[in-house]
């Protein structure tokens, strides 16, 4: 997909997210990608949390789904883009949800203000007929 | 195998939580720490977050429902050993665990206990 972030993508990682294997293979692919780029403890536990945030909405709202995580890279600098789609009810007001304290299950409602505190770039999209797709893109520090 | 564990430590339980905890798993932790607070008259609760490399904000609500639980049984809770990463993201995600007392390890819960 072409966007303003778009640069070379290095290495591109994708795996279901189901009741069955939950978060588990998302978090091991995540977790073998940053180990062989080196990434620092910090942005790692900051990615791996986006990711198991991600993870948790789809559990929760929709039951199933799939995360991809790719590398990024512009001017030198390492980035990351998550992208989470499912094919569940879609989110109803996007906007709220994105307001810290929202939530559709009573949950603690900070997931996607997180997301957006610990990211440079949160775009949500209702898919149609049904479905949300989720884009995080974080750049690192040098 | 259960993505936690329960030592007895005397009027003290220490609980084990692995990061692969999700809404059944807390359930059964629920039902079993329960059962368990009864049995051993638990004092205290020591709740080791050690193993878990990544809190988000599901767990983050489990842990708050695992402590509010544990005060309805008169327990005391203290959650030992989350990582500094864990605690900086905790911050960025506006996470407050409230009412809850910390440790930096479960020696230190234990000690606080004493």
């Amino acid at each position: 997909m072409n966007s303003p972030d778009a640069t070379t993508a290095r290495r591109r990682i994708c795996a279901a997210v189901t009741p069955s294997n939950s978060l588990s293979k998302i978090r091991t692919k995540a977790r073998a990608l940053f180990n062989s780029l080196h990434i620092r403890i910090q942005p790692a536990t900051e990615l791996l949390t986006i990711i198991n945030e991600l993870g948790g909405n789809i559990l929760r709202h929709a039951g199933r789904g799939e995360i991809c995580l790719e590398v990024l890279t512009q001017e030198g600098r390492l980035g990351f883009r998550i992208v989470a789609t499912d094919s569940g009810p879609g989110i109803a007001d996007i906007k709220k949800a994105s307001q810290p304290g929202f939530s559709e299950d009573n949950g603690l409602g900070l997931g996607l203000s997180g997301i957006t505190n610990l990211s440079d770039k949160v775009q949500i999209d209702n898919l149609l007929p049904h479905g949300t797709r989720v884009e995080v893109i974080k750049w690192l520090s040098p | 195998m259960e993505p936690f564990s329960i030592f007895s430590l005397g009027d003290v339980l220490l609980v084990s939580i692995q990061e692969e905890i999700d809404d059944q798993g807390i359930e059964r932790l629920l039902k079993h720490l329960g059962q368990q607070v009864a049995k051993h008259k638990a004092r205290a609760v020591i709740i080791d977050m050690h193993d878990v490399e990544v809190m988000d904000t599901f767990l983050a609500e489990h842990i708050e429902e695992l402590v509010s639980f544990l005060h309805m049984l008169r327990s005391r809770v203290v959650v030992a050993g989350i990582q500094v990463p864990v605690a900086l993201t905790l911050t960025d995600f506006n996470i407050r665990l409230k009412n809850v007392e910390f440790a930096l390890d479960v020696e230190q819960a234990l000690a606080r206990l004493r």
